[in-house]
């Protein structure tokens, strides 16, 4: 990670900005949206244990350390994904978020707050997401 | 219903806020994925370079370009150190680490 950021910092310009934008260190989690109201299932696990993540901030406070870049401004953002059952989450996920993993409480739950008197459900992941300014230096 | 990827566009928000203005900037995207955040930003850039080592979702970025931004954005199916090896230094503006540090 720290080769990538010497790469990046090679092609940019003097003077120029990197805005990095990733997943924190806080799990994301899983929701059902019930007539409006929402309902938490469970986190999303990953195979690593979101250490690739710690793993980006280390990297990151290495060059800054080194004089590579500077930060300018920092913050965070959610980012949700919206599905219309779990089983749609879970193929959505399988393709897109290889090393996730939904626990298979998570089914059970959704199925419970499935009743007939239902009129609008959906399931939706919820990740809050590091955006940060960097100037070349 | 298909999958929806962040209807709010905070991502879109988030980026266009931290980048600061694209106004005549040459920006460059690592990990551009299928252009989901390129097609967001791409039109306030002078140019866009787009690259990422992912076979299928680059594929899916080079069917999806908007007409429009075609001579605008160039995608490149390379990982950072093959594009980095043919591309000259101190070339961008802006470089966007998209979800790929």
């Amino acid at each position: 990670m720290v080769h990538a950021l010497e790469t990046v910092h090679s092609l940019l310009k003097p003077g120029g900005v990197l805005v990095d934008i990733h997943l924190g260190t806080e799990k994301a989690g899983i929701l059902a949206q019930v007539n409006g109201k929402e309902y938490f299932l469970d986190s999303v696990e990953e195979t690593d244990d979101y250490i690739e993540y710690k793993q980006a901030n280390e990297a990151l406070a290495q060059v800054i350390e080194r004089g590579l870049f500077t930060i300018e401004e920092a913050g965070q953002f959610t980012f949700l994904i919206h599905a219309a059952t779990i089983e749609e989450m879970r193929e959505y996920l399988t393709a897109n978020w290889k090393d996730a993993i939904l626990n298979e409480s998570v089914d059970i739950k959704a199925r419970e707050l499935l009743t007939p008197s239902i009129e609008r459900y959906g399931i939706f992941v919820r990740e809050e997401i590091l955006i940060t300014r960097f100037k070349r230096g | 219903m298909p999958i929806l990827l962040d209807p709010e566009e905070n991502e879109t928000r988030a980026l266009l806020k931290f980048a600061g203005s694209f106004d005549g900037k040459s920006v460059l995207e690592i990990g551009c994925g299928d252009g989901r955040l390129t097609w967001r930003y791409a039109d306030h850039a002078a140019h866009v370079t787009g690259i990422d080592p992912d076979a299928e979702r680059f594929k899916k970025a080079l069917s999806t370009r908007p007409r429009h931004l075609r001579s605008r954005v160039e995608l490149h199916h390379l990982g950072l150190d093959d594009f980095a090896s043919r591309t000259h230094t101190d070339q961008f503006d802006i470089a966007i680490l998209s979800w790929s540090l």
